[in-house]
């Protein structure tokens, strides 16, 4: 990004200059409506979520009325007691975890392996190898779930905790990102514990993955959230609670629409339901925001 | 082992074997080209079979492109995702842009801000559909209530034609404008202060600041934001598929919802693998329009 | 930093190898049986009730009842052939057995059935018939029901209508519905000055998905009309009697205004009484009873054309095609079991196909049944075609979800909606 002189570097000062000779109340009526602004909008991004919670925690009769009531007149749990007891909520929730947790731990240690050697090695067909790699990022993953649902379906491994995981750990954006962050880290200090004796793997570890954390942290928060919400092909791959993770249950057994067969669940179960799947994620994010914001920085800007 | 820092020196020690590089790639390269290259090519092979679900592949060649060119819910399908394109991706290049402008500026709470605008992308797709399954509710629903307060007609959001896209693109907007936004402060906070305040010294007003020093360094940040918003768009399908599954009527059938449709629901697999590489050619196509775009664009 | 390394890799590894759900050998003892049925509504939790308590009583068995909707219950049922793990038992209607029986997917349990003790007099005719296919026996049946009527009793009353009076023809039927439909003004449709965008009740919610093409072929089967030739091969019915049934199901919302447009939930809407009645079948029984102030009966769907009919279909249990003979046998037991507790399955509401519990003074004495047990004699089930799990596929860009919903939301012309309907019918039906 080139600098450039602004265009009104050589202009007449314009007459409305507020910046600069504006009143007082002028830049306060300024900031007082930036503040409202800010205000308004983290309100409609906010209130469908506490809608969400409110809703969840009234009777069906009272959800069911009108005019709609922000604070339940009478609370009760009974909807997240009906979604626990009626479908396998839990085993869902553990399924999701289980999956996310394995595919993030084999994305980050596989890509940050294969990220090193397409930064630090010249090796015969690095080139070709990681130009295949970077297309893949424009094929919609749309594409592969026909293929990969046969060749799960040939092995009888639809409904697996496998059929969950590999596709998952089969992902671009952590290369990208691992052996963006390696070639941005200075030769030396590897050559240094090269002149000292140490091994290729030595080095990786010792030296360059300890430098490594933020990019990591990044991958491993974008790994984590993206196989937590993945649907398509779960949705494809799943067919009972044995492996079902927690969007695909949400999505079959609490979505009802237009379309489908008139039994669309009542609102009650399908939004504690939500409540359930949300939270943990909220408060996770929350936690952790500043890695995954980091992530999507990583990738918005290099990229 | 001790590890000298800063020994500056040039001369490459004696690397390990010529296969380490390869040791290093290969478990990645494994499960890559297992599960993500492979199903690629294979999609393709597919796509040129007849292949009932249960039965076993016949050769067609390119019969189910031709198929495909006459198939009047193809174009349907088509012609929904580009309306579902021009609904969304300019209220979320736009929203981010101007969420990350507003948040970029000294305000009090604008961490927390940004963090709650940004808070629903963390929730999964079929939470977000169930929800404003029930904001977008006909009878009961909270947008209608407030648009009847503004003595605007109850809208059958999810049951009419006309308005089931604007209520999935209204949808998508909440849920995911919060990404654009991060993306573009990150561009934001990479502008240099001097130029803005060298400007401002100079005697510019705001607004010009914004046109004639923000945007233009803004675009390669631009660019990424709008070249992830349309393939991202482009590959709608979960909330479709938990809001709609495509009605009333096709009125929300997009292209992945029809290539499910097509594998999973009517079980013609190299019928659905057509509609996922053509739908992949379009891609490619978009994508590669940056070419034609001026230079210093070009990331 | 290796040995955390080390110990993240392989605790990943670990959950991919060792995780419960790893590459399933199928459980040697025929104790744990996974069932499949499709019924996601308040019928749901009534079987659910039922599994329990058989698992209950059994304890060498342990079944697992998974419920998705139909049509994708139909979908994942294909797939996890393909996969090789089919459920144990599955339920399914008459008119889908032609389509898993030819692909082979499902065991002749002719024999099975009699070993359990049954025989073809124990049931309703029209249900022991809709379990064969081509002369041999795919399945053992456990109740059929139709589409009906419910109306509320209290907003009847308010209309000055007459609740013994019931109707039962299409004229009755359409002004009932008039005059339970008021507008702000208290006015109903026929009167001067009725404000159709003013409407505060309507008379009627009726579904406008499959189900809507599923009350247009019942109100063909009325004039007679024949569907499908008798080998599934092309669909035959004529122009004009399409039109007059698509016609009148499209005047009751667009015209008469007694329908509202674009509902998403008419079960909802009877519910909080923004309709007075409501089509739909017999499986909304078990929650309507729960809703508290609600009074409520059921009449037949209206004969609208020159005799009664009304769609209708039933619940049976199949047998999927696997290795194990053991697993398959303990799956009849489970589906005997189930079908001797037909009472227990009659508080769902759908009507008992075993005639023994049908005409028992316990079933007779269950509210609000009356209206599909009146027609039960006329229902008129789909036809059982090689490929019903596409041709009747509940999925929104399905030709008869569209068709339905172009006549009953979009108000698309009917002429046209029978063409398109015939054309792509006919697409479907001639490469099975």
């Amino acid at each position: 990004m080139t600098a450039r002189r602004s265009a009104g570097g050589a202009r007449p000062v314009p007459a409305s200059a507020r910046a600069r000779s504006g009143c007082a109340a002028g830049k306060w009526g300024a900031a007082a409506a930036a503040h409202a602004v800010e205000i308004v909008c983290v309100l409609m991004f906010v209130a469908p979520i506490v809608w969400m919670i409110s809703t969840s925690l009234k009777p069906e009769g009272q959800i069911l009325s009108y005019p709609p009531l922000w604070i339940p007149r009478t609370w009760t749990l009974e909807n997240f007691q009906s979604v626990l007891a009626r479908f396998a909520f839990v085993r869902w929730t553990v399924n999701s975890i289980a999956v996310a947790v394995a595919a993030t731990a084999l994305v980050v240690a596989l890509d940050a392996m294969a990220g090193y050697a397409l930064a630090r090695f010249a090796f015969p067909g690095r080139s070709l190898i990681y130009q295949t790699i970077i297309a893949m990022l424009l094929v919609p993953i749309q594409v592969t779930v026909i293929p990969l649902f046969l060749v799960f379906a040939q092995m009888h491994a639809i409904d697996t905790y496998q059929a969950l995981i590999l596709p998952t750990t089969a992902n671009v954006t952590g290369v990208f990102l691992m052996r963006q962050f390696f070639l941005g880290i200075p030769a030396e200090l590897e050559e240094a514990a090269r002149i000292d004796g140490a091994g290729d793997f030595r080095i990786f570890s010792q030296v360059v993955l300890p430098l490594s954390r933020p990019v990591m942290a990044a991958v491993a928060a974008l790994t984590f959230v993206s196989s937590w919400n993945n649907f398509l092909w779960p949705l494809i791959a799943v067919s009972s609670d044995r492996a079902r993770t927690l969007p695909v249950g949400i999505a079959q057994y609490m979505g009802g629409h237009a379309g489908t067969s008139g039994s669309a669940p009542a609102f009650g179960p399908a939004l504690a339901s939500a409540v359930m799947a949300t939270a943990p994620a909220l408060v996770a994010f929350f936690l952790l925001q500043r890695y995954f914001t980091q992530g999507i920085t990583l990738t918005g800007i290099k990229g | 082992m001790s590890i000298l820092p800063a020994l500056a020196s040039r001369r490459a020690g004696v690397r390990g074997s010529a296969a380490t590089p390869y040791l290093f790639l290969l478990p990645y390269l494994v499960v890559f080209v297992l599960f993500r290259f492979g199903p690629v090519v294979g999609g393709f092979l597919t796509s040129l079979t007849s292949w009932s679900i249960v039965g076993t592949p016949r050769f067609v060649g390119l019969a189910n492109y031709r198929a495909l060119a006459s198939d009047p819910l193809f174009y349907t399908a088509l012609k929904n995702t580009c309306y579902f394109l021009v609904l969304t991706a300019p209220a979320l290049v736009l929203g981010g842009f101007l969420l990350a402008l507003l948040l970029n500026r000294p305000l009090w709470g604008r961490g927390a801000a940004r963090v709650l605008i940004f808070a629903p992308y963390a929730m999964m797709s079929a939470v977000v559909g169930i929800l404003w399954n029930w904001i977008l509710d006909s009878n009961f629903g909270l947008l209608n209530f407030y648009l009847a307060r503004l003595h605007l007609g109850p809208i059958p959001w999810l049951s009419s034609e006309a308005a089931a896209m604007p209520a999935i693109a209204l949808t998508t907007v909440w849920w995911t404008v919060g990404y654009n936004m991060v993306i573009f402060l990150a561009g934001l906070q990479e502008i240099p202060h001097e130029l803005q305040e060298a400007a401002r010294i100079d005697g510019a007003g705001a607004w010009q600041v914004l046109w004639s020093i923000t945007v233009p360094l803004l675009r390669p940040t631009t660019f990424v934001v709008v070249m992830l918003t349309i393939i991202n768009t482009f590959q709608v399908f979960d909330q479709v598929y938990v809001m709609t599954g495509g009605g009333p009527g096709t009125a929300t059938l997009t292209l992945v919802q029809y290539l499910y449709f097509q594998a999973f629901e009517t079980f013609r697999l190299g019928y659905g693998s057509a509609i996922a590489y053509v739908t992949f050619a379009i891609l490619l196509a978009l994508s590669w329009l940056h070419r034609f775009l001026p230079s210093e664009v070009a990331a | 930093m290796r040995r955390t390394w080390v110990l993240i890799l392989c605790v990943a590894l670990s959950i991919v190898v060792a995780a419960p759900a790893a590459i399933p050998v199928r459980a040697a003892a025929p104790t744990d049986l996974v069932f499949w049925g499709g019924w996601t509504g308040p019928d749901g939790d009534v079987m659910r009730g039922l599994v329990d308590q058989f698992n209950k009583e059994h304890p060498e068995f342990k079944v697992t009842l998974t419920t998705l909707q139909w049509t994708p219950l139909f979908d994942k049922f294909l797939t996890s052939v393909r996969a090789g793990q089919v459920p144990d038992l599955l339920a399914m209607h008459p008119q889908d057995i032609a389509q898993f029986s030819t692909l082979g997917l499902l065991e002749p349990v002719g024999e099975m059935v009699q070993h359990a003790g049954f025989k073809g007099s124990d049931f309703m005719d029209v249900a022991w018939k809709g379990t064969f296919y081509q002369g041999t026996q795919y399945a053992i049946p456990i109740d059929m029901h139709m589409h009906g009527v419910y109306v509320n009793l209290d907003l009847w009353a308010q209309a000055g209508l007459d609740s013994n009076r019931l109707p039962t023809t299409g004229t009755e039927f359409v002004a009932a519905t008039k005059r339970l439909t008021v507008d702000a003004a208290g006015r109903h449709p026929d009167d001067a000055g009725f404000d159709p965008k003013a409407i505060k009740q309507y008379g009627l919610a009726m579904p406008n998905n499959h189900h809507g093409f599923y009350m247009w072929y019942a109100l063909i089967s009325q004039q007679g009309d024949p569907f499908l030739t008798a080998d599934g091969s092309r669909a035959i019915f004529s122009d004009a009697k399409s039109n007059a049934a698509w016609q009148w199901l499209q005047d009751l919302v667009f015209k008469d205004h007694v329908v509202p447009v674009g509902e998403t939930n008419p079960y909802q809407d009877f519910v909080t009484k923004r309709t007075a009645m409501l089509i739909d079948g017999p499986w909304q029984i078990a929650g309507l009873e729960k809703v508290p102030g609600l009074r409520w009966t059921t009449t037949t769907f209206p004969r609208v054309f020159n005799a009664p009919a009304a769609w209708g279909s039933g619940h049976l249990f199949t047998i999927p095609k696997q290795s194990s003979r053991a697993r398959q046998e303990a799956a009849m037991t489970l589906a005997a079991w189930l079908v001797r507790h037909s009472q227990q399955w009659a508080l769902s509401g759908n009507v008992p196909a075993l005639l023994s519990v049908r005409s028992s003074a316990f079933f007779r004495g269950l509210k609000g049944r009356r209206g599909f047990v009146a027609e039960q004699p006329y229902e008129v089930i789909l036809p059982d075609i090689k490929n019903s799990a596409q041709v009747f596929s509940a999925a929104a860009p399905s030709a008869i979800v569209v068709s339905a919903q172009a006549v009953l939301i979009k108000g698309d012309q009917v002429s046209r909606v029978t063409q398109d309907l015939r054309a792509r019918l006919n697409a479907m039906l001639a490469t099975p």
